[in-house]
């Protein structure tokens, strides 16, 4: 009786990965370490908009799943893996932590407060405008 | 299509979304952040796309890449990193301004020490559910069907029920970024006219608060552009040129229509044949790109009898508006022939389609029944003048719910000539 993962791998591959992501997340609290709902949004929004990107090459023939064994063979749609979307989902996370990260040393650097009404703690609040009177207004 | 025109379209689409949110960042804070990610994205995409091609986790057809390969990646595939790097900063920008605005308005009064940089954001007051509901109500959802059932009724009966992503694509199209296109634009710009006239607000169009109306604008035409391109983009890669000319000159009529300095709309009879097409477009259309010929005895009176139909029902549409126009300074066949001639005429092409459908074999005339009705509900404001004019709003509400027994009436015919 022998258990084959190969199927699994790729799948896999991605879960650690994603995970690896989580952590510098926490650590740094930069996306849903955050703001949890808004991180959610963005992620989500993303992978949509990338699958029918994806469904659209597909349709057009440009380009196919593989014969790769490293996949579980579970499809979203024809030619359409599981395994794009958690992929999608790591492009996605990845570049929100990226840019996350560069914006909060960049904004640093030049003295430009955070996003200050988030309330989340990168304790440098104040640094840029300070506390100027409400311009727009609620009317 | 190949792979690098598809990507640049994405990619056009979602700068053209992304970078206006974007610039909304304080200055100084943009471009750095916006680089060093892109650079960083671009470094994994050339090392683990690599990888997961060498794997054979996907592979693509020689014949639609551009062949230029960095290290094992195609150059197309760079294209995702950039996107996620448009569209995730942008994303976040947007939530969080939007949060922010949230914040302010529960604080309510005064007192609030918020850090905003720019307040370009806190400034128009609109979340976006309520601009998708708004730029939902200008598109007019009541008459969503009269242009997609053209479209796709055309289509299937032309192929023989053939059921493919062009009628998918052309059908969601003609359903509703269309008469974002049509309605929405038709909104902005005549909204002068319509602070003017009481009648537009529900079923026959909604009228935004003056306040809000510069913002909402702005928003109905980005919301136009974004919803318009990615499906004029896919329809123009499957049509051949004859296809994609009608196509074109059916989305200009739209746009002339309305839009400043064309304003077919203003124009006697160009705005009935323009209105009409509006309607007879989405057919034509389909029939074009699936090579129907026009010419046959079963769809030239179909083609002439719409037409007339669509115009004589523009007529008599503005006849209601005349005053309003008028004092608008706008023109319309009502307002260039008056209200009563403008009524008869539009009966008369009623008449006249009904008697063109007559040259359709059995069982397809019994089509020439359906324009009746539509004449003798306008010939009930055969006495109408001008001063009463908008006494004909009872008949265009009659108009419109004429359309959906007319709809079921056309379908039914259309199964029953179809059927094998």
């Amino acid at each position: 009786m022998s258990l084959d993962l190969t199927g699994l791998a790729y799948l896999t591959a991605l879960a650690v990965s994603l995970g690896g992501l989580a952590l510098i997340d926490r650590r740094l609290r930069l996306a849903f370490w955050h703001a949890p709902r808004r991180s959610a949004v963005v992620l989500l929004v993303a992978v949509v908009v990338f699958l029918a990107w994806d469904v659209a090459g597909l349709a057009l023939g440009i380009f196919a799943r593989g014969d790769s064994p490293h996949q579980t063979g579970l499809l979203l749609a024809p030619e359409l893996p599981v395994e794009e979307a958690v992929f999608l989902t790591l492009l996605s996370y990845t570049t929100l932590l990226a840019w996350r990260g560069t914006d909060r040393w960049w904004r640093r650097r030049q003295g430009v407060g955070e996003d200050a009404a988030d309330g989340g703690g990168a304790g440098d609040g104040g640094a840029g405008g300070g506390a100027k009177p409400d311009v727009g207004g609620a009317a | 299509m190949t792979n690098v025109v598809l990507n640049i379209v994405v990619v056009g689409v979602l700068a053209l979304v992304c970078v206006p949110v974007i610039l909304r960042r304080p200055r100084g804070t943009r471009l750095v952040p916006l680089l060093v990610a892109a650079g960083v994205m671009c470094a994994l995409t050339l090392v683990f796309d690599t990888i997961m091609i060498d794997v054979g986790l996907y592979t693509f057809d020689p014949d639609k890449i551009l062949g230029v390969w960095l290290w094992g990646a195609p150059l197309e595939d760079f294209f995702y990193p950039v996107a996620a790097v448009l569209m995730v900063p942008a994303l976040w920008t947007w939530l969080e301004r939007r949060g922010r605005r949230t914040a302010r308005e529960e604080r309510a009064a005064g007192r609030s020490q918020d850090d905003e940089p720019d307040g370009v954001g806190a400034r128009d007051g609109y979340g976006a559910l309520e601009t998708v509901r708004a730029v939902l109500a200008a598109s007019r959802p009541f008459s969503w069907v009269n242009t997609a059932y053209p479209f796709a009724a055309g289509y299937l009966v032309a192929t023989g029920g053939r059921v493919d992503a062009a009628l998918v694509v052309g059908t969601l199209y003609f359903l509703v970024p269309y008469n974002v296109l049509m309605y929405g634009i038709n909104d902005v710009f005549d909204y002068e006219s319509d602070l003017r006239n009481p009648r537009k607000g529900g079923i026959e169009g909604a009228l935004v608060a003056p306040e809000r109306a510069r913002t909402l604008h702005r928003r109905i035409l980005w919301a136009t552009v974004v919803t318009n391109v990615p499906f004029l983009a896919l329809l123009v890669a499957w049509g051949d040129l004859a296809a994609n000319l009608v196509l074109a000159v059916v989305v200009f009529l739209v746009i002339a229509y309305s839009a400043p300095v064309l304003r077919f709309k203003e124009r006697a009879f160009v705005d009935s044949f323009t209105s009409a097409m509006h309607f007879v477009g989405p057919l034509l259309y389909a029939l074009v790109l699936v090579d129907a010929p026009l010419d046959a005895r079963s769809t030239w009176p179909v083609l002439v009898a719409f037409v007339l139909w669509g115009a004589a029902s523009q007529a008599f549409g503005a006849v209601q508006d005349v005053r309003a126009d008028r004092a608008a300074g706008l023109g319309s066949v009502a307002t260039v022939i008056g209200a009563r001639a403008t009524v008869l005429v539009a009966a008369g092409a009623y008449v006249v389609a009904a008697l063109v459908l007559l040259v359709l074999g059995w069982p397809g005339a019994l089509a020439a029944i359906l324009p009746l009705p539509y004449a003798v509900n306008v010939l009930r404001f055969r006495r109408l003048t001008d001063d009463d004019a908008e006494r004909a709003n009872a008949g265009w509400r009659a108009f419109l719910w004429l359309n959906l027994v007319t709809g079921f009436c056309v379908t039914m015919l259309l199964i029953a000539a179809n059927w094998p």
